[in-house]
């Protein structure tokens, strides 16, 4: 059953640049994964799913609901594309008690739900006493993901989450994330330049070109030697 | 949590987060010199206000000396209005910043513009004409209703100033409104002072007369206007939400200008001044600034035609703010401009040397090329100044801009150069407010000793100025070898200062 359709979507910006996508179903409880080369599209697919972008034309429906006409599919999901969405002003903890609050938990579930990402947070996010924007870009980011993790969202829309992240946060975001999936049934939309984090989380992968999905796989049983193959004879 | 309960939860959730981002602005990070001054001058704006408006009975008697104070003053009510309106319209800013963190929350779009328009109304141009009109009011309004109601109504003139304002603001395309508010006002303001003169002051005075007299239809117009601007603003904010969230807009072309590459064909400084240029026009912060100074061309001049000196070192304060044009201004900040990437500086093939050489002949150029034109309408605007003004140029492009340049090298704070321009302490610090009060104090002796000379003053203090402004021409190389050894050696401090947030 799927939980986004995007029907005859179009972004264009100017003569140059057009992002199409007649026709996509998301399936709830699926990971989809959105790669492509710089421009090809793929944060404009994740501004227009959460209506940060006017489209030129065409709808995404979450759920039932018109993305463009109302704000109640926000409440079941969770988001972070970059950094220009944190409250900056904000100490993590305050931004995590507020997003928290937002969906209706309290500072103690909020606090519960803040352990299981511990590890992930390591020791330089909380209990700092460092405002957001004094945190580096790798700790920016890692406070950013969580605080769209922690509200137990329905659907996870991330783009390059594995960004300014050291290896062994990467393995530990991967794994939080196929867990959300697997235990809460998640469904998981996120764009990523690193294919090997990619073909190993995702169900479904979505190859963007010039603003056109030319592949749609479905990882393992599609081989991705296409989509590498793909990558190096752009490469040259 | 019940809905009206979760949404009363993200009202005041939302209103914490805007006292949260005032309380926490750079500027209070600030050490304890720098806000004691700021507050200082903050106060003695306040205070010229405060006793302009007790003074303003005085003043309007002179001006109109058959009207009484209070008809008098509503008179000049339009002409005052459509002046905060143009002040606004460069100055005030909407309140969008967090907005984006807000738009994938559960937290409405429309809440979110209701929560800018709120934000709108503390700012600064809605109280800063109060301590001239309060002082005034209560010196000549009967007590009791009548001063109640001139409150009331000059509330309610300034909101309607802001909505209008607001409602420009929140346009998906600002500039251009922006451009059309400032053509009309421009025609109102030309038209009203050429050919309705008369009927300006009267519909003027008149509108004061009714709103004291508390006609009530008055009052529901203006809240009515009030009203309306802020329903649009809204709508238009709605609007205007995706441009400010949509990464992929193009604003313009990033192409090299003909003036870029005209500079890059200077043998030597050429590359220092390419990037130099760069840095000023596409920058909003350097930009501002850059871009205002040929405004200063034919406004000095103006001035003194308008009031002219009865002596020749009165203006010798403000000739120094202006006779080195946009340097003045941006060597204040020097090196910090650079701090985003000096790192990249630093570590490339560049002489830090010719770096400074370079900057300083930029600006020495820049400075020149606004005297010109300057000079040549203070030969009619006011021919004394001539030579003076032209001894100035000498002065700040020599010691002034050596000093700034050599104290400039502790300038180790950083500074986004894409920041807004107004309110922004970015970059300013205690030191900086001593470096200015002593380059302009620094003319004090010199003036002390034109007088001592035995020739026209016009001439003493060319003759003083331009001396020392070209002994410090002369020796611009062994000082900036000087600079850029301070420089060498304080590098590895400003370059991790540089890198702090």
């Amino acid at each position: 059953m799927a939980l986004i359709e995007i029907t005859g979507l179009e972004k264009k910006y100017g003569e140059d640049f057009s992002l199409v996508v007649d026709r996509l179903s998301v399936e709830k409880g699926s990971i989809t994964g959105i790669v492509g080369n710089n421009g090809a599209g793929k944060t404009t697919l994740l501004r227009l799913l959460l209506d940060l972008t006017e489209a030129t034309g065409g709808e995404v429906v979450t759920d039932g609901i018109a993305v463009a006409g109302s704000d109640s599919w926000k409440s079941f999901t969770g988001s972070y594309l970059d950094e220009g969405f944190l409250i900056d002003f904000l100490t993590p903890e305050e931004y995590f008690y507020f997003t928290g609050r937002l969906c209706g938990l309290d500072a103690k579930a909020v606090e519960e739900k803040l352990r299981g990402f511990s590890r992930f947070l390591g020791g330089e996010v909380m209990g700092r006493k460092k405002y957001i924007r004094e945190l580096s870009s790798g700790n920016r980011q890692k406070a950013g993901i969580v605080a769209a993790m922690i509200t137990g969202p329905r659907l996870l829309i991330l783009d390059e989450p594995f960004n300014f992240l050291d290896p062994s946060s990467q393995i530990l975001i991967r794994r939080l994330l196929e867990e959300e999936n697997s235990v809460r049934g998640t469904t998981i939309v996120l764009s990523s330049h690193n294919l090997a984090h990619m073909s190993g989380l995702c169900t479904r992968l979505l190859l963007l070109e010039k603003g056109r999905i030319i592949r749609d796989l479905s990882p393992p049983a599609d081989d991705l030697s296409e989509v590498e193959a793909y990558f190096k004879l752009q490469a040259g | 949590m019940s809905l009206s309960q979760h949404r009363l939860y993200i009202i005041k959730a939302l209103l914490s987060h805007t006292w949260l981002s005032f309380r926490r602005a750079h500027f209070f990070s600030k050490g304890l010199a720098i806000k004691v001054v700021m507050l200082f001058a903050g106060a003695i704006l306040i205070w010229s206000l405060y006793l302009g408006g007790l003074l303003m009975p005085a003043l309007l008697a002179e001006v109109f000396p058959d009207k009484q104070a209070l008809p008098a003053f509503f008179s000049l009510l339009i002409p005052i209005l459509l002046a905060d309106l143009l002040l606004r319209l460069f100055m005030q800013k909407l309140p969008r910043q967090d907005v984006r963190s807000y738009l994938t929350l559960p937290v409405s779009r429309s809440l979110v513009a209701d929560l800018i328009l709120l934000r709108s109304f503390p700012c600064i141009y809605n109280f800063y004409l109060l301590p001239l009109v309060l002082p005034f009011y209560l010196n000549v309004c009967e007590p009791g209703a009548q001063l109640w109601l001139a409150f009331a109504g000059t509330l309610m003139l300034i909101v309607i100033n802001h909505s209008i304002t607001i409602w420009i603001k929140s346009q998906s395309s600002p500039a251009l409104a922006r451009s059309v508010a400032l053509v009309l006002i421009g025609v109102i303001a030309f038209a009203g002072a050429s050919f309705y003169r008369a009927e300006i002051l009267e519909l003027s005075a008149r509108l004061g007369t009714e709103l004291i007299s508390g006609n009530p239809y008055v009052f529901l117009a203006g809240s009515a206007v009030f009203a309306t601007l802020l329903m649009l603003s809204k709508k238009a904010l709605l609007v205007s939400f995706y441009q400010w969230t949509d990464a992929g807009q193009r604003k313009g072309s990033a192409e090299s200008s003909r003036v870029e590459k005209w500079l890059a064909a200077v043998p030597v400084w050429g590359l220092y001044w390419e990037l130099e240029w760069r840095l000023l026009i596409r920058n909003k912060r350097s930009s501002a600034g850059f871009r205002q100074w040929p405004l200063v061309i034919p406004a000095f001049p103006l001035l003194l035609y308008l009031l002219p000196p009865q002596g020749i070192t009165e203006y010798v304060y403000v000739m120094i703010m202006i006779a080195g044009g946009y340097g003045f201004f941006h060597l204040q900040y020097v090196f910090s401009w650079e701090s985003r990437f000096f790192d990249m500086l630093a570590a490339k093939n560049a002489d830090i040397r010719i770096f400074i050489q370079s900057k300083y002949y930029f600006y020495c150029l820049l400075a020149l090329l606004k005297l010109i034109p300057m000079l040549i309408l203070l030969y009619f605007a006011a021919p004394r100044l001539l030579l003076p003004m032209a001894g100035m140029f000498l002065y700040v492009t020599g010691p002034v801009f050596a000093f700034l340049f050599y104290t400039g090298v502790g300038n180790s704070t950083r500074i986004d150069p894409d920041k807004k321009q107004v309110f922004n302490v970015e970059g300013s610090s205690g030191n900086l407010f001593i470096t200015i009060i002593a380059v302009m104090f620094s003319i004090t002796p010199l003036v002390i000793l034109a007088y001592l000379l035995p020739m026209q003053m016009e001439y003493a203090i060319f003759a003083v100025t331009a001396t020392t402004g070209i002994a410090f021409l002369l020796t611009h190389r062994k000082w900036i070898r000087a600079v850029s050894g301070k420089m060498e050696k304080r590098k590895y401090h400003n370059l991790s200062k540089y890198r702090e947030k």
